[in-house]
């Protein structure tokens, strides 16, 4: 619990804070799945990139410290793509299935450095702007209650982690670790975690209710400006010199 | 509760069971050899809490907001292309448990037979999903994708199933559900 950490917005003037949430969630997507068609010519590109057009105030520290849990799952995927077993269960490895299993893990890392890079560069109101924007054209979908769920999961994902870690505290304060049974560690930590947000949830839904909420909400002035263009040109552009050059 | 109301308390239940699902994700509890995550668990009690047609939106908005690159899933990580990566089938497969499990818990009437059918109905859902997936995506054999995507994992999930009887019975208890007949969305 002591190593939980959120990734949020960071208010800024980076290039990327100045972009359209919408040409950041075009990149996010477009670029995460040609990570998946590409070659290590696209991974060094939108890597260099990254580095170039990312806050930095993240770097390293607190980005290694918000994705510790996945740099170790990536060392895991590392370790089981790059090395086999033989008949007699000795380990082996060429230079080949090494390189294959670090180009991999580098794949999956650059997609989850494309989503972090937006959370960190966009607010929760462009990005819900962002997200209806988006979602309109799909049916059979409220693109404006969807949002607004999104809108609260983000907000409300620091407010259960403080509650969680508020309640961990509270347990270890009245030695919960001394109980016989680990499962009613379990049992009450979940219990109390559950209570505790649907309790938020009835004051937010007495809060919207007291401010008139309604699905038709006025959204904020989105503008595709010239660097938005630029950017997401240079997005695709890198995107097909890859593609055609793989 | 008018209809207006019933269906904002809706929209922010869901919202709150898809943030726990991402909360749950965060957090390990160092219980035996394999610490216990309790995203799945968070999965099955959505559609116990919920129902199935809310526990199945709650899971979706988590999903969607991980695809349009949120850092909701495991390890802090998000994007659509987390779909095709190792651990994408679990993904898919929760939204299909979490249906299935609120379906099953309401046919059943919450009785503690049916919840339990349900969960562990539900859990097998996400190995199948999951393991699939990880098995086409590693490019290994079954016996490999199961040492590496269920194995260690079984302990831990009969475990969330025994606690999450209890859980279930409390917060039952606790919260007011009157919107489960209510069809208001979209």
């Amino acid at each position: 619990m002591a190593g939980v950490s959120v990734v949020g917005y960071i208010p800024g003037t980076s290039i990327l804070h100045r972009l359209d949430p919408r040409t950041k969630q075009f990149l996010v997507m477009f670029l995460g799945i040609v990570c998946f068609l590409a070659n290590q010519w696209y991974f060094t590109i939108v890597t260099i990139c990254i580095l170039i057009f990312s806050p930095k105030s993240v770097w390293p520290f607190r980005l290694i410290g918000e994705l510790k849990f996945f740099l170790l799952f990536l060392c895991v995927l590392f370790l089981v793509r790059g090395f086999g077993l033989d008949a007699h269960y000795i380990p082996y490895t060429d230079a080949e299935r090494l390189q294959q299993a670090f180009l991999f893990c580098w794949q999956l890392l650059l997609v989850v450095l494309l989503g972090v890079m937006l959370v960190y560069t966009t607010s929760t109101k462009d990005i819900r702007a962002g997200l209806v924007w988006w979602l309109k054209p799909i049916p059979f979908i409220n693109e404006q209650v969807l949002a607004t769920m999104i809108g609260l999961l983000i907000r409300l994902i620091p407010l259960i982690l403080f509650q969680a870690l508020e309640i961990s505290d509270g347990m270890k304060a009245r030695n919960i670790e001394n109980r016989r049974y680990p499962f009613y560690r379990f049992v009450r930590f979940t219990i109390q975690l559950f209570r505790r947000a649907f309790v938020t949830g009835d004051d937010l839904v007495d809060a919207m209710q007291a401010r008139c909420y309604t699905e038709k909400r006025t959204m904020p002035l989105l503008t595709f400006a010239a660097l938005d263009v630029l950017a997401a040109l240079l997005g695709i552009g890198i995107a097909l010199i890859s593609l055609v050059g793989s | 509760m008018d209809e207006s109301a019933r269906k904002l308390k809706l929209m922010v239940y869901s919202a709150i069971m898809a943030a726990l699902m991402a909360v749950g994700a965060s957090i390990a509890l160092p219980i035996g050899p394999v610490p216990i995550v309790l995203q799945n668990l968070f999965v099955l009690l959505a559609g116990l809490l919920l129902g199935g047609r809310w526990g199945f939106i709650s899971v979706c908005v988590y999903l969607i907001a991980g695809a349009f690159g949120l850092p909701v899933f495991a390890g802090n990580t998000g994007g659509l292309a987390k779909f095709f990566g190792p651990t994408g089938g679990y993904l898919i497969g929760f939204a299909a448990a979490a249906f299935v499990v609120g379906t099953i818990s309401e046919l059943g009437k919450q009785r503690l037979v049916f919840d339990l059918a349900a969960m562990v109905v539900g859990t097998i859902i996400i190995y199948a999903c999951g393991v699939t997936w990880l098995k086409l995506v590693l490019d290994v054999s079954i016996t490999k994708a199961l040492a590496m995507g269920m194995y260690p994992f079984l302990l831990g999930d009969c475990l969330k199933i025994a606690v999450a009887i209890p859980i279930v019975r409390m917060l039952r208890s606790m919260i007011t559900l009157d919107f489960r007949t209510s069809n208001a969305i979209g």
